[in-house]
Order: C-alpha cells, then sequence, then structure tokens
C-alpha cells in the first residue's frame, strides 16, 4: 500500500515506529528527557523576538531565549532539529527522494496549497504551545512515558483532526 | 507491504510486544531507585533540616551570581565549582549542592569528596526539585488519603518557605525570579 | 553508583557530548520518519481520510517500543526513571491546544517534525508549514499576558496513567500493548477495504 509517486519502496511503518521507539528509548538513557521540535523552533522565535526588540526577556520566551555562548547551536533541542532535517535529507538521497517540488492534490495550484501550509503551521505553532509540545515532545515523547497530559493531547488531536478532515478533503483531490 | 516476509516480521513484532507486555504486566512495578540513596537529598528533606535549623548544615549554590541573587534556597551561600576546593572544609559538616544542571552538582560532589568532606549530598532534580516541590508545587485537588498528609505536608512547608502551594487553580503570583526559574525548568521538555 | 542511567543526569555526559547526542538522536529520528513516508503530507493526511494509516502505525508502534524498553530498562535496574522527565500535565491547555494542534495538521498537512523532514527532501510546502509555525509561534508570545491563565490552568504535575488508574506500572504497559495493537489490526482492515472501494 505504500503509494509513491518517486523513489524506492518505504520501509514497513511497523519497523520505522520500532526504529523511533529506539531512538526514543536511547535519549532517555542518555539525556533523562526525550525528543522535541516545537520546543526548538520556540528557541528560534525567543532568541530572534528577545535580540531583536532589545527588552528584557517576555515571560512567553521564558527558558527559551538562547542564554548560552554557544546561542542557539548550544541548544540541545535546536541541535536535535538540525540532525532531524539531516538524517530525512539522507533517507531521501539513499531512496532516490529527493526532488524539488510543491505536493499538492492534482487540481490545487500552488500558491493555494503554500497558504494552507502556512495558515495550519500557524495554528499548529498556537496549540503547541499551549498544550507545552506537539507530535515528538508529547504525543511520542509523553505517550510511552505514560503521562496522563500526554494522552489528553493525543485523544484531543486526532478527535479534531477527524472533525477537521471533511472540510480540507479537496485538497488532496 | 503485504509480501509475506512483512507479514512474518509483523506477526514476529506484535508477538513480542504482546509477550514483553504480559511479563510487564506480571512482573509489576519498575524499580526507581538506581542511585545509592545516601548521595542525594530530597528538596522535601532538605526543607525540613533547615526548618529545624540542622547543625553543621551547609547548602551551596554553584549558580552565576545573577542566578543567584534571582532566586535561591534559602540559607543557601554561593560557592563556584572552580572555588569549591578552594575553601577550607570543615570534614564532620553536612554539605547539600544543587545547580541548573545536575551534571555541575554531580561534579562538585566529586570534588568535595576528593577534598574529604564525607557527607556531600545532591539536591535531587536540584533547584527544579526545590521549586516544584517547596517554592511553587502543585498539589492535588482530590489527594488520595496516602497521598494526604504528604501533601499537607508539602504545602505547610511551602508556606513557611514564602512558596505558593496550589492546587488545581493556577496562582500565577510568582515573583519575576522565580517564574525565570521555573521557565528554565519547563525547558527540559518540548 | 552501580548504574548511572540517564547518563547526563547523572554527570556520566557533559555539554558537548550532549549536543553530539542531539545531533545523532535527531538524524535516526529524521531518517525513520522519511523512510515511513512521512515526510509526505499526502501520505501524512491520508491519515485523517482513512485511506492510509501509517501515521498511526509508526506513532503507536514507536510509543509501544519506547514505554516497554522503558519499564524493562528500569525493571532491570538498568535506568533511573525517577530522572527521566515527564511532561508535566495540565489537563485544560493540553485538551484545547491538543484539539487546535490537531485542526492545524489536518490543514497543513505536516507536523512539525514531518514537516522538516518534508523540507528536507526538497518540499517546498515542508518549508512553509515551518515558516507557518514560527509565525504562529511569535503569534502565540504575542498573545501570552491573555492567554497564560489558560495556559496554566489545572495544573497536575507529574501525573501519570498508572496513578490515574492505580495499576501497577507493568500492567498500564500492557494496557497501552493491547491497545495499540487492536488498533493495528483495525488499521489493516480498513486500508484492505479501502483498495477494494477504490
Amino acid at each position: 500500500m505504500s503509494s509513491n509517486d518517486r523513489g524506492a519502496p518505504y520501509m514497513s511503518p511497523y519497523l520505522a515506529g520500532v526504529g523511533i521507539g529506539v531512538v526514543l528509548l536511547v535519549t532517555y538513557v542518555v539525556m533523562g528527557h526525550g525528543l522535541g521540535v516545537s520546543g526548538a523552533l520556540t528557541s528560534v522565535v525567543g532568541t530572534a523576538a528577545t535580540s531583536l526588540s532589545n527588552a528584557p526577556v517576555l515571560p512567553a520566551w521564558e527558558g527559551y531565549a538562547a542564554s548560552s555562548s554557544r546561542g542557539l547551536l548550544g541548544d540541545w533541542f535546536v541541535v536535535e532539529v538540525i540532525g532531524i532535517v539531516l538524517g530525512g535529507l539522507l533517507s531521501a538521497a539513499l531512496a532516490g527522494r529527493l526532488r524539488p517540488d510543491t505536493e499538492r492534490g492534482e487540481r490545487v495550484t500552488v500558491n493555494r496549497r503554500l497558504v494552507f501550509a502556512v495558515g495550519g503551521g500557524a495554528i499548529m505553532g498556537i496549540g503547541a504551545r499551549l498544550a507545552k509540545g506537539c507530535t515528538s515532545g508529547q504525543a511520542i515523547t509523553g505517550g510511552s512515558l505514560l503521562s496522563v497530559g500526554s494522552w489528553i493531547f493525543i485523544v484531543a488531536a486526532f478527535a479534531a483532526a477527524y472533525l477537521v478532515a471533511p472540510l480540507v478533503r479537496r485538497e488532496w483531490r | 507491504m503485504t509480501a509475506p516476509r512483512g507479514r512474518w516480521l509483523h506477526w514476529g513484532l506484535a508477538t513480542a510486544a504482546l509477550a514483553l507486555g504480559v511479563l510487564a504486566a506480571v512482573s509489576g512495578d519498575a524499580s526507581s531507585r538506581v542511585v545509592a540513596p545516601e548521595s542525594e537529598v530530597t528538596a522535601l528533606e532538605l526543607a525540613r533540616w533547615i526548618r529545624e535549623g540542622k547543625r553543621d548544615l551547609r547548602v551551596i549554590d554553584l549558580r552565576d551570581a545573577e542566578s543567584f541573587a534571582g532566586f535561591s534556597i534559602p540559607s543557601a551561600e554561593r560557592i563556584s565549582l572552580e572555588d569549591l576546593a578552594r575553601v577550607p572544609w570543615d570534614r564532620q559538616v553536612k554539605v547539600v549542592v544543587y545547580a541548573d544542571s545536575a551534571p555541575l552538582a554531580w561534579r562538585a560532589r566529586e570534588v568535595l569528596d576528593a577534598v574529604g568532606v564525607r557527607d556531600a549530598l545532591v539536591l535531587r532534580d536540584g533547584l527544579a526539585g526545590w521549586v516544584t516541590t517547596i517554592a511553587s508545587p502543585v498539589l492535588p485537588a482530590h489527594p488520595s488519603p496516602e497521598q494526604e498528609r504528604a501533601s499537607r505536608e508539602i504545602a505547610e512547608m511551602s508556606r513557611w518557605f514564602g512558596g505558593v502551594p496550589r492546587v488545581g487553580e493556577p496562582q500565577v503570583t510568582a515573583s519575576d525570579s522565580l517564574r525565570a526559574a521555573l521557565g528554565r525548568i519547563r525547558r527540559r521538555g518540548c | 553508583m552501580a548504574m548511572n542511567a540517564p547518563l547526563y543526569e547523572t554527570g556520566a555526559l557533559t555539554g558537548g557530548g550532549a549536543l553530539a547526542v542531539a545531533l545523532g538522536v535527531g538524524v535516526a529520528f529524521g531518517f525513520f520518519l522519511e523512510r515511513a513516508g512521512l515526510g509526505s503530507a499526502r501520505k501524512l493526511s491520508a491519515q485523517f481520510r482513512l485511506t492510509d494509516l501509517t501515521v498511526l502505525k509508526v506513532m503507536f508502534t514507536a510509543i509501544v517500543t519506547a514505554s516497554l524498553g522503558v519499564f524493562w530498562l528500569s525493571r532491570l535496574g538498568a535506568l533511573d526513571l525517577a530522572r527521566v522527565y515527564v511532561p508535566e500535565t495540565y489537563l485544560l491547555p493540553q485538551l484545547v491546544g491538543g484539539a487546535i494542534f490537531g485542526g492545524g495538521l489536518v490543514i497543513a498537512g505536516l507536523c512539525p517534525g514531518t514537516a522538516c523532514v518534508s523540507a528536507a527532501t526538497g518540499r517546498f510546502d515542508g518549508v512553509a508549514v515551518i515558516g507557518g509555525l514560527l509565525v504562529g509561534i511569535l503569534a502565540y508570545g504575542a498573545m501570552h499576558p491573555i492567554v497564560e491563565r489558560l495556559a496554566m490552568a489545572t495544573p497536575r504535575g507529574t501525573f501519570t496513567l498508572p496513578q490515574l488508574l492505580g495499576a501497577p506500572h507493568g500492567a498500564t504497559v500492557l494496557l497501552v500493548v493491547l491497545t495499540a495493537l487492536a488498533a493495528f489490526r483495525g488499521a489493516e482492515w480498513l486500508e484492505a477495504r479501502r483498495v477494494v472501494d477504490r
């Protein structure tokens, strides 16, 4: 069922899941915490906002503005996200899936797809800050550590996604 | 992925997960104490010691002067890791060290060990442990009977130290420096 | 100290080493996401059209693997669970934030991690989602004074399913495993049915 318009077939989702689970486990054993992506993006925004406004650290960016002398590159989660990009690049290159493209439904214009991507991204950004994490930090990390709040996040996110899905169905036709 | 090889793989994974899960269910609770208990002290225990005015206790803050001025544990003195070996130590004294990061605190304990302090302890979870247990604890709104006693002690201890115990409802009255400490703690997650 | 994991928390690993680990962990995470096809917004969003349930399979397999691993490493005394950071529970913010996040996810077609992978494979929609995320996070910062009360409401600290259910850790892990296996069974059945439909 791995319908794939470019490159080699995808890996079994269960095998990839085991791989990610092991990566997560290694992170617990070595670091004592899990993965996170929205936190790293918050560090980027927080550092930029703090340095541009020249103001004292606003409450919203507490703990997120780069404090170490190495700046953003001293932030564990920022380095982890750089790794994610490199890992994705490596896998796509090995599978022959590396190609400039804007993925969209057949009857959808590039501009329309990009507007949905930016808009959806912005909504996700707000939700992730409110929930204190995203798919990696809440769902996978908190979920595997059996945090009640993380399971609430998973259920709420899936429920809302299924409610909204019919409205954006034609974006992929 | 309906190739026979894929199917075998998936059944294998499912069986392994089920077997490990069933074994987990019958083997009870995970053990969570691996570190020798005498190398660490909990925030609550430290709070009891400070409140009782325990003799020969020194609480050492390893952070920089600015962080120390912002928020620190009552009765703590600031000594940097570099200065730790230069300070004269009474070997009978009980020393509790803490920092923003655990590695720093553990290194400090090694230094103290090397200069002959016999009773050097690391504050469990560092300043974060103090903030979440004493300065700004979140107490269960509907504690079970077992939780109730511990809950009451934490609330009382927190108030004694001028903390803000929260029950269910948010209390955004923390001082700026305490907020900054809380912010840094949150940073451990996503 | 016989066993000292987590290594970073017990001081066995320091700053520079931790950043090297961050890079390695990130590369492996991004690699597996792309391998599973989750760098594609079409494939990811098909989860919500119920035509391709890769998201569910990858996510729950990762959760099952990691939660079994955490239990057994801890049970065998190799990992001090009390030192692993568990995201704190805030009931209301995680319910509302999760719902907002899910709505945004289905519109964008990618989540933050998979957007990074999508961008890495040369997809401009992936780059646009990351741009949107940055805008959203900045907007949240501006709204912070208004939403702070909501964001900090109903705190429960470190609150786990075993505590909620009053069940042993191991039994809760088994419950997660059984739920996941049932979900996988349902996912395979749905996918098989959809192929016939099309």
